[in-house]
């Protein structure tokens, strides 16, 4: 979806020599909406596992930031993988990493072309994943421990990984106060997901929405991740104002 | 930087000025949002890039 025909585009990629990949998006509110953008030029990094991890503006990305979430990162994207490791594939898309593991131990054993490689990644990918669960458990972010470890943790194999994250999301199931943080974060996340703000009385009444949030669920995880949901409106206000 | 980003993939939505919108961060890119004609890629799809690291950048020209 773009306001430029496909010809012009790629007439502008040849004219600038342009050589990264590209790609045109059917639900332009949805994509922006996705990675956060205010503007242009915006982007954003998108994990390993598939989470929003940074979005802003292209300069202001830092070699540290694509360091930092380059761990547990596939070294070689699945298009480049030989079509005999087909079944670890489907199930790395399907984001069954637990289950692709068990394919690359069995392919690794035949022989399988890049059989080891693709296991280590794959090894290395999960353990990342799981670290990053239990740091974000430690900050009070429950919202992401139970997004993303619920998914995770049927695709683990019995052992102290496995009970490590259970016991996480029992916590965050029958704990009072993760429970209270956990119902601020899905809160802001629903008034957020109400759209774009495209005027500047919208931002008006989601800083004020916002602001009682923040001050309901005062001291949790939740009141930091609207506090920013807050300057990121009073931004668009600004923008809105100078426009 | 270009060592790094050669590990990230390169991928670059065309789209026209849109208002500001929410911020995602920390939140799962939704899978259901669909692209097409990939180009300078053997990707067909974002699913080609699962388990990698995405570097996504929106901007119009004119």
């Amino acid at each position: 979806m773009t306001g430029e025909s496909k010809s012009e585009t790629e007439a502008w990629i040849e004219d600038k020599g342009a050589e990264y990949a590209y790609t045109y998006a059917a639900n332009m509110d949805g994509f922006m909406r996705a990675i956060d953008a205010g503007g242009y030029p915006s982007s954003a990094l998108i994990d390993a596992s598939g989470m929003v991890v940074w979005s802003g503006h292209p300069s202001s990305l830092t070699n540290q930031l694509i360091e930092e979430h380059l761990v547990g990162a596939l070294r070689k994207p699945l298009f480049e993988w030989p079509k005999s490791a087909a079944k670890i594939a489907k199930s790395v898309r399907s984001g069954d990493l637990g289950g692709a593991i068990r394919e690359a131990k069995a392919y690794a054993e035949k022989g399988g072309e890049l059989g080891a490689e693709l296991l280590a990644d794959l090894q290395a990918s999960l353990t990342s994943r799981l670290e990053f669960l239990n740091q974000r458990f430690e900050a009070g972010d429950f919202f992401t421990v139970l997004e993303r470890g619920e998914s995770l943790l049927p695709t683990l194999e019995e052992g102290e990984p496995r009970a490590r994250l259970q016991k996480h999301l029992e916590h965050i199931a029958t704990d009072t106060a993760a429970q209270n943080c956990l119902e601020g974060q899905r809160a802001w996340r629903k008034l957020v997901g109400k759209g774009p703000l495209r005027k500047v009385k919208d931002c008006d009444k989601r800083i004020e929405d916002l602001k009682k949030l923040s001050e309901k669920y005062t001291g949790t995880f939740a009141a930091e991740e609207i506090e920013r949901q807050i300057g990121l409106a009073r931004a668009t206000k600004t923008k809105l104002l100078e426009r | 930087m270009k060592q790094l980003l050669s590990f990230a993939v390169g991928l670059v939505a065309w789209l026209v000025i849109s208002a500001p919108s929410p911020a995602q961060v920390g939140t799962p890119f939704p899978r259901d949002l669909e692209f097409k004609d990939f180009a300078q890629t053997p990707a067909q799809s974002l699913e080609d890039f699962s388990g990698r690291l995405i570097l996504v950048e929106a901007f119009a020209f004119w």
